[in-house]
């Protein structure tokens, strides 16, 4: 088993709910080879597909914990990280030879327990091309306001916070800066839409 | 409420039952405004989607460190495995050769008979034909006088800080941009060793860095950061970087890792160096 974590659940979700997300980091480091060896045990894949589950399971709880949907753990925080990796290998590979041992992470994943709660707004992709879209769309706006619409969209930080972040001088000059990048940016996605379907 | 108020609030799942009820009513009799709506959703789509991936390239990032770290660690308990094994192996010799038992020792023979030692006339040899010569291989100054004349700092209107908006001051990796625009590499350079985690592993800055480094000749370091940036795809410059590690690697005179990545570019008709690619390739034959 990796070392415990310098910190206990319930202050790194307070860090991540606070913007400091170096702990993601620091998470997904500290139970990466556990998770390797124990998946390893469970599942003939590739190193890459333990990989992918592995930061899937990391960003997950990052999105949980920051859309304010997590904001405590019923299991350790290594089962839940296990778990939701576990879930996301079942899922991609599902007639991948599996070997089922039963411990703690095991009875979660495979229990009624929501490990995940989908935001219900949520928009998923789809369509053909439509994710590429998005990230042409994306990749053409300038780097600040990438970064301050991720910061309010996905980090969901407060319009104060940006405020404190950017050093603006005050909550209104940010409202207007998210405004002016959430027009641009569905613009960019309009003219990207309509490029594609002529 | 307003009507973008109203439609953020539907997706951050604030409204009352009877607020959204009201949205979904809008949305059905009001095709400009479920239009909206969709395109706001798309909208957040496309941050999460990109963020995401940021995240993910970090995390990717940190665990080829931590591979990297662990390889490291196996070849050196491998090189003391082997070493130690050898070191037996000696022992083990010199322990039989010392305490072999005295009748396995030869039996001390006679020396041979000395022949006689004539004089040989030095043999005429017919001239050693000199070794095949090595390929001819372009030398140092001519790849440097390539890259000279192929090699210019990227830039492009959007690049230019007096687009963006107005801001009371510069955060570092402004900073960053204008000293890149402004051409002062070293104190970009300086500064970026400065930018926390976040910053730096921006690829867009990365890139600049990059360009920065080839210009100042450290074209091992710029390859090393454009092959990332390439590699992590997340940049708007990825098409740039194919061309940029080119020159990199022109610089190093790794030529033909160069001619390889001319060739790709050359045969991508929506590469936007391909004519450069073309030209610089023709230069090289």
């Amino acid at each position: 088993m990796g070392k415990p974590l310098q910190f206990d659940t319930e202050t790194i979700i307070l860090a991540i709910g606070a913007g400091k997300t170096d702990v993601m980091e620091e998470l997904y480091a500290r139970y990466r080879s556990d998770f390797f060896r124990w998946a390893g045990k469970r599942f003939d894949a590739p190193r890459q597909d333990f990989e992918d589950a592995w930061q899937e399971a990391v960003v997950a709880f990052y999105s949980q914990v920051v859309s304010g949907r997590l904001v405590a753990l019923q299991y350790d925080m290594r089962c839940w990280l296990f778990a939701v990796a576990f879930r996301s290998l079942l899922n991609g590979k599902r007639k991948m030879k599996r070997i089922l041992w039963k411990d703690s992470a095991d009875l979660i994943a495979r229990s009624d327990a929501i490990l995940i709660a989908p935001h219900p707004m949520d928009v998923q992709p789809e369509g053909h091309g439509t994710r590429e879209m998005l990230q042409v769309a994306m990749r053409a706006m300038s780097s600040q306001c990438r970064e301050m619409l991720e910061q309010r969209y996905f980090c969901e930080k407060s319009i104060g916070e940006i405020q404190g972040d950017w050093q603006h001088s005050s909550a209104n000059t940010t409202s207007v800066m998210l405004s002016r990048c959430l027009k641009r940016l569905k613009e960019l996605i309009q003219t990207a839409r309509k490029a594609k379907s002529s | 409420m307003e009507k973008q108020e109203l439609i953020e609030r539907y997706f951050d799942g604030t409204l009352s039952p009877e607020e959204q009820a009201d949205v979904r009513r809008q949305m059905a009799g009001d095709p400009a405004f479920r239009a909206e709506v969709e395109l706001h959703g798309l909208a957040l789509a496309a941050i999460r989607q990109e963020a995401t991936a940021r995240l993910r390239a970090r995390l990717a990032q940190k665990g080829r460190e931590l591979d990297d770290t662990a390889t490291g660690e196996t070849r050196r308990r491998r090189w003391w495995s082997a070493a130690t094994g050898v070191l037996l192996v000696a022992a083990l010799l010199l322990a039989w050769w010392f305490w072999k038992p005295a009748a396995e020792a030869p039996t001390p023979q006679p020396p041979p008979p000395v022949p006689e030692i004539q004089s040989v006339p030095p043999v005429q040899t017919a001239p050693t034909p000199a070794p095949p010569a090595a390929p001819a291989r372009p030398a140092v100054a001519d790849t440097r006088r390539l890259f000279a004349g192929a090699f210019r700092p990227y830039r492009d209107d959007s690049l230019d800080p007096a687009v963006r908006g107005t801001r009371e001051k510069d955060t570092p990796p402004e900073r960053i941009e204008r000293l890149y625009w402004e051409g002062d590499c070293r104190a970009l350079l300086a500064l970026f060793d400065s930018l926390d985690t976040r910053a730096r592993n921006d690829d867009d800055l990365q890139f600049r860095r990059a360009n920065c480094l080839l210009g100042l000749g450290r074209s091992e370091e710029a390859a090393n950061i454009l092959e990332s940036v390439i590699r992590n795809d997340r940049s708007r410059f990825v098409d740039q970087a194919y061309w940029y590690l080119a020159l990199a690697y022109l610089h190093a005179g790794d030529l033909r890792e160069t001619k390889v990545l001319l060739r790709r570019i050359s045969a991508d008709s929506s590469a936007a160096r391909q004519p450069d690619a073309r030209s610089l390739l023709r230069a090289m034959d």
